[in-house]
């Protein structure tokens, strides 16, 4: 049997987010605005989920006396990346599987 | 971008979009290789010149040469400064740069300060500097993907075995000739390309 796919990767948004953060150092807020075109509020809310499930790190600082939100992926986020990613795999196997039947 | 239960497809194209943002995030490694391939080849130029021709003014020329250090370091400086205020993202490459290059500085900044140990300074001084470029550019390029830092520096390397067979004045102007292969022109094509770099 396969692994059930982790609810919090499970969207759109999420999803997105952590599979940028897994390709860079770090990105800040308005980029992942910019990619995922998401409004500034939802985008902070699926921000807040993924930290606090420990997927990622926000950190907070200025610079030249505006705010900067900075993003990065934990190893706990990378776990889960892969995992999401390899059941996801073994659905499409099955998909593909049925298909062929 | 809506927060709704997703197909399979969906969500490979979701990781497959992203990923494809991420790997497009450029370094801006390609200012410093500008930066640094025009000051350093310039000031072996002026070594190759001073040596060659022994003029009063080429003498001159080679005593202002040391401020060209201080230059680069200004330009990196103030180029660092800019990309603090336009990165917004990060690449993962960025730091295969930078610890590349502060190895970099490290073994020139020690074997500047050793050159009163060695007879042969200027010899071991343009031999290690092109090694340290080649290796350098050699592995980033293998890393990243970018083959004209591979093919600079391996250019960079070979150039080594004329150092010994050269007079003094041209061991500067091979020198110059090495970074501005490994440095000045994988810097500009980095620039001025598509490559993710």
């Amino acid at each position: 049997m396969f692994n059930n796919l982790d609810s919090i990767l499970h969207s759109q948004t999420r999803l997105a987010i952590i599979s940028i953060l897994m390709g860079v150092e770090e990105a800040e807020f308005t980029a992942l605005k910019e990619i995922t075109k998401v409004s500034a509020g939802n985008l902070s809310l699926q921000l807040d989920k993924l930290k606090e499930n420990e997927y990622i790190t926000i950190q907070k600082d200025f610079r030249n006396k505006y705010p900067v939100t900075r993003c990065r992926i934990t190893k706990k986020g990378i776990l889960a990346f892969e995992d999401y990613v390899e059941t996801l795999k073994q659905y499409l196997d099955i998909k593909k599987l049925n298909l062929e039947k | 971008m809506e927060n709704q239960n997703l197909t399979s497809e969906e969500q490979i194209s979701i990781i497959e979009n992203s990923l494809k943002h991420s790997s497009k995030q450029k370094t801006g490694a390609s200012n410093y290789y500008i930066i640094w391939g025009a000051i350093l080849p310039a000031y072996f130029i002026v070594q190759f010149l001073n040596v060659h021709l022994r003029t009063d003014f080429t003498a001159l020329l080679s005593d202002i040469s040391m401020s060209f250090y201080a230059l680069g370091g200004l330009l990196s400086f103030l180029q660092s400064r800019k990309d603090d205020k336009n990165e917004t993202v990060i690449p993962l490459n960025e730091k295969v740069y930078k610890y590349a290059w502060i190895g970099a500085s490290i073994g020139i900044g020690v074997m500047s300060i050793s050159q009163g140990y060695s007879n042969n300074f200027i010899e071991l001084f343009c031999i290690i500097i092109l090694l340290i470029f080649g290796l350098i550019n050699f592995i980033i390029g293998g890393v990243t993907n970018f083959k004209p830092l591979i093919i600079g520096g391996v250019l960079s390397m070979l150039l080594i075995i004329l150092i010994p067979l050269s007079t003094i004045d041209y061991k500067f102007l091979i020198t110059a000739i090495g970074i501005l292969f490994n440095c000045l022109i994988p810097g500009l094509m980095m620039k001025y390309t598509r490559a993710n770099v």
